[in-house]
């Protein structure tokens, strides 16, 4: 077994040696004179501000939660495109049955989510309640 | 070509399981500690397909490869839960380090 | 290509779960189309499927049913289970809307989250293949850890549901992975397959040693559902931030699946008796000890609830130990007679903590002259778990305790006995606190709103009838424990 690994081996090893060779000789061989402007991250362009780690609204956390709900529900439904077409007649009704029952679960809780407004990014429904009950009180 | 063997698969799958264990118990982020659950989950699904490779009839093979996709959706469901929790706290506290979270320790 | 069978279904089978599931979709759109903190239209919806899905459930006693390409099943024990989980749901369905009004917490989720979480568990009992089961807990699991975080502007709600979250999301992956060794033991995650695969394994080989670790690690995840000792770490905490109608509800319905999955699964284990007994014995012992011990010295009524919730998880898993038909029986007895006392006790602890009172022993001191009826339901469902004689608390540990005689298991009888009268001095010191003179002036006053009035007499006729004429439940619960036994299934599915 081991046998097989072995040009995958010398393919590692090579790439090693022509990355040490060019890397390190640009470093040994390359002159360095310095400037603000050349140890800049970029060379052109708009000069940064502020850190690059900034934190992120926290619409895009509850629309990516949202998302791979749905991402990975639909991957139940891959095994099912796969095989509906070779099934015998007998089989298809019942597997068409259960498939849309399931397709019927994800709309009802899609239709759910965008009628709460969970999918709004600005002004999302309940806030805009929210506002209008703090205005009433 | 010789496959890898079976036990290979089922060590590697073992030793992501323990690796994951171990990190919920000693990592202080809940999110690290959510990622290190989620490794255990995956270690999991690595034990489902390989056991599946080996069933003698394909009904027994398919049920693990099924398996292996409630797995997933059921981590998804879990992924959901647990951030909306972390985003709330967040929101109320400015911070998720679970050391910090022990208002209940009283 | 192999032919694919299509599962013939008997649907009365699934019919109860199916009902839990579409009243939970339907509250779901309607919540959309009510006014905000319009709730009684989403409480009634949800009682009348909860009631639909009960009545469904005792039409099938005394069927032995497996359908659904063998994945979903009805016996009596899960008539009996799951009859207990809807009256559970149902009570604090009833009793809810009061308490979120009054603690500003008028999420319409509240409902259909609830419900979920009922088909959950209903669905963890109603089937032997433990891939359902662990979805059964997962659905279960996630409409607990949200309805545990429902107070939103509550840190101490949030945090108690990222602890939840945090440990449990643990505990099922541990869960699961006891599956997945059990699918490469035997071929098959059913749980009725496991004596034949033990049988047929030879010691030393593959198979035997992955049925072990599949085994253990399932106790693991279950353990850490029904809060058995080592794995009781977030009960106290969970119970206590929890909104208190939320504790209510996850006290009662979780311990009853996950005992009921136990229950199936250490017994169709039966044959690797040897190898889980000594663990479940130390479990138990363990359970027993720290549970009681540890609720003495608590201050708060709701963690100290939590700690004899403990208890009493180590009072049944002495009746899996035993393993006999008596002990069996007690079990299920006790899970039934447990729901009922926990609700209500949690119901009452959600009225003092819907006024803005403390939830604290202390607090609880003179109630019965403010509120007589309240007060006396109290008291009842406290002597019930401590388990004192005209109630159902009582006959669930006389059986706990004989079927453990039997079994041989003398230390744990003894130790059973022992805890429990430990037990009973906190929950008599709590009763007594209720009809002594108030330390200070009560922080405000208040009523008991007429449906709680239901849901606590409910709890005590219960309780009391069952106390007084224990043989009907204790029948049916040995019946269902032979039916079990025997193994006499009625597969409907087509091949």
């Amino acid at each position: 077994m081991p046998a097989e690994y072995v040009p995958i081996l010398i393919l590692f090893g090579l790439a090693a040696v022509i990355t040490a060779v060019m890397v390190g000789g640009s470093w040994l061989l390359g002159p360095r004179r310095p400037t603000p402007a050349k140890t800049a991250p970029y060379e052109c362009g708009i000069t940064p501000v502020g850190s690059a780690r900034e934190r992120f609204p926290v619409h895009f956390y509850l629309t990516a939660m949202l998302f791979i709900i749905f991402d990975v529900e639909i991957a139940f439904l891959y095994p099912f495109f796969v095989m509906v077409r070779d099934l015998p007649t007998e089989a298809r009704g019942f597997v068409i049955g259960v498939a849309t029952a399931f397709a019927t679960l994800l709309i009802i809780t899609f239709l759910y989510e965008l009628k709460k407004g969970a999918l709004e990014w600005e002004d999302p429904v309940e806030h805009r309640r929210l506002k209008a009950e703090l205005k009433n009180q | 070509m010789t496959a890898v063997p079976a036990s290979a698969y089922l060590t590697l799958a073992a030793f992501l399981f323990a690796i994951g264990a171990a990190g919920v118990l000693i990592k202080r982020n809940p999110i690290v500690i959510f990622m290190c659950i989620e490794l255990m989950l995956n270690a999991v699904n690595l034990t489902f397909l390989t056991f599946a490779l080996h069933q003698p009839n394909l009904q027994a093979q398919v049920a693990g490869h099924v398996f292996v996709l409630f797995v997933i959706g059921v981590a998804a469901a879990e992924v959901a839960v647990g951030l909306g929790i972390i985003v709330v706290i967040f929101r109320l506290r400015e911070t998720i380090d679970v050391d910090s979270v022990s208002l209940l320790r009283e | 290509m192999e032919a694919l069978n299509i599962p013939q279904v008997e649907w009365s089978a699934l019919l109860p779960v199916l009902t839990v599931v579409g009243a939970a979709l339907l509250v779901l759109i309607l919540e959309l189309f009510l006014p905000r903190g319009q709730h009684t239209p989403l409480m009634l919806v949800g009682l009348l499927g909860l009631g639909l899905a009960g009545y469904f459930q005792l039409a099938l006693w005394g069927a032995s049913l497996v359908t659904w390409a063998e994945t979903a099943l009805s016996d009596n024990i899960a008539v009996l289970l799951n009859l207990a989980i809807l009256v559970s749901s149902g009570l604090v369905l009833l009793f809810a809307d009061d308490y979120l009004r009054a603690r500003n917490m008028r999420y319409g989720e509240f409902y259909p989250l609830l419900l979920f979480a009922t088909a959950g568990a209903m669905l963890m009992i109603s089937s032997t293949n433990l891939m359902v089961v662990f979805l059964g807990l997962e659905v279960l699991s996630l409409s607990l850890y949200v309805l545990t975080g429902l107070a939103r502007a509550e840190v101490r709600s949030e945090e108690a549901a990222l602890k939840y979250f945090l440990l449990g999301a643990f505990a099922s992956a541990f869960f699961l992975y006891g599956i997945a060794l059990l699918y490469g033991a035997q071929g098959s995650v059913d749980m009725r397959v496991i004596s034949a695969s033990w049988v047929a394994s030879m010691p030393g080989k593959m198979t035997n040693a992955l049925l072990v670790a599949s085994l253990a690690l399932m106790l693991v995840g279950l353990g850490f559902k029904a809060a058995l000792a080592p794995f009781h770490m977030w009960t106290p905490d969970v119970y206590q931030g929890a909104p208190t109608v939320a504790t209510a509800y996850m006290a009662a319905v979780s311990k009853v699946a996950a005992f009921g999955v136990l229950l199936r699964l250490l017994s169709a284990a039966m044959p690797m008796l040897d190898l889980w007994s000594p663990i479940m014995w130390a479990i138990a012992l363990l359970s027993m000890l720290v549970g009681n011990l540890v609720a003495l010295i608590q201050r708060d009524a709701k963690r100290m609830l939590a700690y004899s919730s403990v208890g009493h998880a180590g009072y049944l898993a002495v009746g899996l130990v035993s393993m006999n038909m008596t002990s069996l029986t007690g079990v299920l007895f006790y899970l039934v007679a447990y729901a009922l006392m926990t609700v209500g006790a949690f119901g009452v602890l959600s009225l003092m903590a819907r006024a803005g009172d403390a939830t604290t022993v202390d607090a609880l001191r003179g109630l019965a002259r403010r509120q007589p009826f309240a007060a006396f339901a109290m008291a009842i469902l406290m002597l019930s778990l401590a388990g004192i004689p005209p109630t159902a608390g009582f006959w669930g540990k006389w059986y706990l305790f004989l079927g453990a005689l039997e079994g041989g298991q003398t230390l744990l009888a003894i130790v059973l006995a022992l805890t429990s009268v430990v037990g009973a001095a906190y929950y008599l010191r709590l009763t007594f606190s209720l009809y002594a003179d108030a330390l200070e002036a009560p922080a405000a006053r208040w009523s008991v709103p007429a449906p709680m009035v239901v849901c606590l007499l409910i709890c005590l006729i219960g309780l009391i009838g069952l106390g007084i004429a224990p043989r009907p439940l204790a029948e049916s619960s040995r019946q269902a424990v032979e039916r079990m036994a025997n193994g006499e299934w009625q597969v409907v599915s087509g091949e």
